[in-house]
């Protein structure tokens, strides 16, 4: 799957906000104006999506995440996804939407959907085909590929359509809604400690490749080892070149059950629980000898976690990985060759990076950039640079003898302080 | 006295290629080549405020401290701009204007046609060597020299990391081969070089 446009509504304290999604998208702001909501909200919206009906009760209640600013507190939460799947061996285009009514506390109860719209285009056709629709007006689906999207489905508040009919085997279309129940998006969570990524004790029986945020960085590094060999020599090799001072490393495994304290008990048992430790050896060029990970720089760990749950995603067709606050702890040199590599990198995958530093706004084209415009509302309005404004900056920044990174940066800065006039000027 | 040059290149991959340049003159060229330095503005961004900045303050009275003269400049760069580069535009004209303005005689712009990775792919041979792969059969595609280098490496299970990769594979380029067929470009820089390949 892939993910060319999100629109996200009523989390917090955003009211709307668009991302158009290149390969490499970035959200900047100051501390405390909402980039982390946005991804939160994303992460949200699609686990919305394949929540059981129960699990969508406990969302539509979240209460940290429902508006309670003044101008949006009666906003409803709404996701709409811009895309591709691929069916049978056509690429479809499609646009998926649904809303729903947050938990209130006054006469209505909330917690209720009350929208869902799914729009398909295939082949040639540039027009794309309602195939689900749901409004206060009643819910209906496309049955036939000849048909209208008028027949009728009985659909409890707290679930959606396509969870619905995922189960409906004989629908013509049921493959592309079980990839869209299905997919996921991952947040990389760059602000915690990477220790406790390392060293760890799985008690998985096979190997896997399967990621998600709590993914165990050394259980992943083997099996990818043992499973893919070839991506892990690049794996490898990338981190080499990314941490020069990292000459070798490699994953280990060790099998706990052989050194138990008396061996006789682990046999005739029904269930023998997998208990393996893993790590990774570094041999970094300074050392006179191999160490865990663990005793590495967390600059150099967090780059070697990022890079293996960048691979990770890539592998697992992810599409959509998003990096809160990339580049803390990391040299503004190695950051831009950390940018560079994940661009590289991750094929499949699209990435969204938070942050707060003029780096990012260096290293990045500014149509890649979303920008926090300061406002005295306390909403959280992300906006892009204007195509048209684009040369008019170029011009500006040679004149002030600074990189179009720095100038905009400039702006952000003046709005901060009150002057938003030129910032809104190159924003649209 | 020696007349000294100075080339200002844009990254450290242009900084390897270079030097390596510098090298396969010395050894080849029948005519005495003047004294050169590889300077590595560490981003296109730095040419226009540093590169002036850094002659004035810096390299020029290093120079003529050792009773030499600071001849020529030189600013390499790729006509492409780098998608994760700072991007500000360059006025070419104001730096030769300052670098002039400060007496140096020459100032010389070498401009890789499109990136400098499309000089290494004219030894896709050398490259291969390093990647310990076959020559491919058929021709790399790719928007630039950068995305044809990027597949070419992953044939080899290796990530190219423009900036951070030369160094390694430079000694498997035949520098000879690259500089041959991109001899339009290094004219000018043969010039102020006094390099004279037979």
């Amino acid at each position: 799957m892939k993910i060319d446009r999100l629109t996200i509504e009523g989390f917090t304290n955003i009211e709307k906000i668009e991302l158009k999604l290149t390969h490499i998208n970035a959200l900047i702001a100051f501390n405390n104006y909402g980039k982390s909501n946005v991804m939160r909200a994303i992460d949200f919206g699609v686990s919305f999506i394949k929540a059981s009906p129960e699990q969508k009760m406990r969302q539509m209640g979240y209460q940290s995440a429902i508006p309670i600013n003044k101008s949006i507190s009666d906003k409803e939460f709404s996701l709409e996804i811009d895309g591709s799947i691929i069916s049978g061996d056509e690429e479809v285009g499609f646009v998926y939407k649904y809303s729903f009514e947050w938990l209130r506390t006054g006469r209505s109860s909330g917690r209720k959907i009350k929208s869902e719209i799914l729009k398909i285009k295939k082949g040639e056709n540039p027009k794309y085909t309602t195939y689900i629709q749901r409004s206060s007006k009643g819910s209906f689906y496309l049955s036939s590929p000849t048909g209208r999207c008028d027949k009728p489905i009985s659909i409890e508040d707290n679930n959606l359509i396509v969870n619905k009919i995922a189960n409906f085997d004989e629908l013509f279309y049921v493959d592309i809604i079980k990839q869209l129940i299905s997919f996921d998006v991952m947040m990389i969570d760059t602000m915690q400690k990477p220790s406790s990524l390392f060293r760890t004790v799985s008690d998985k029986s096979d190997y896997s490749l399967s990621i998600d945020e709590d993914s165990e960085v050394g259980f992943f590094v083997y099996s990818l080892m043992k499973l893919l060999p070839d991506t892990y020599e690049l794996f490898k090799d990338t981190v080499k070149s990314l941490l020069p001072t990292i000459e070798d490393f490699n994953p280990i495994e060790i099998n706990l059950k052989e050194h138990s304290i008396n061996k006789s008990d682990s046999t005739d048992i029904p269930f023998s629980l997998p208990e393996k430790f893993y790590d990774i050896r570094v041999k970094e060029s300074y050392n006179n000898q191999e160490t865990s990970i663990n005793s590495i720089s967390d600059g150099s760990k967090k780059i070697f976690y990022v890079l293996a749950m960048s691979i990770g995603a890539d592998i697992n067709k992810i599409p959509l990985v998003m990096f809160e606050e990339l580049e803390n702890s990391i040299h503004p040199a190695l950051f831009q060759k950390l940018l560079i590599t994940l661009n590289a990198l991750c094929e499949n995958t699209k990435m969204v990076i938070s942050s707060h530093s003029p780096y990012l706004i260096k290293y990045l084209h500014a149509e890649k950039l979303k920008i926090g415009i300061p406002n005295n509302d306390g909403i959280a309005m992300f906006k892009s640079i204007k195509a048209s404004k684009i040369s008019r900056i170029s011009k500006m920044a040679s004149e002030e003898g600074v990189s179009i990174g720095d100038y905009v940066f400039s702006l952000m800065l003046d709005a901060s302080l009150g002057d938003s006039e030129s910032l809104n000027e190159i924003c649209s | 006295m020696k007349k000294c040059v100075v080339i200002f290149v844009e990254g450290a991959t242009d900084k390897e290629f270079f030097n390596k340049l510098l090298q396969f003159y010395r050894a080849e060229s029948s005519t005495e080549m003047n004294p050169a330095m590889v300077y590595n503005m560490e981003g296109f961004g730095r040419f226009q405020s540093k590169a002036v900045s850094k002659l004035k303050n810096g390299l020029k009275p290093q120079i003529e401290k050792s009773g030499d003269v600071l001849y020529a400049v030189c600013c390499c760069y790729d006509t492409d701009v780098f998608e994760f580069g700072s991007t500000p535009p360059i006025d070419w004209n104001k730096v030769k204007l300052e670098v002039k303005g400060l007496g140096i005689k020459h100032f010389v712009e070498v401009k890789a046609r499109k990136m400098i990775e499309d000089w290494f792919l004219k030894d896709v041979n050398g490259l291969c060597s390093f990647l310990k792969i076959k020559k491919p059969t058929s021709e790399i595609r790719g928007k630039d020299g950068n995305e044809k280098m990027k597949k070419l490496f992953k044939l080899g299970n290796k990530l190219y990391l423009k900036g951070s990769y030369c160094h390694k594979f430079m000694d498997n380029l035949d520098i000879s081969k690259i500089r041959n067929e991109s001899k339009s470009e290094l004219k000018e820089f043969e010039k102020i070089l006094n390099v004279t390949i037979p």
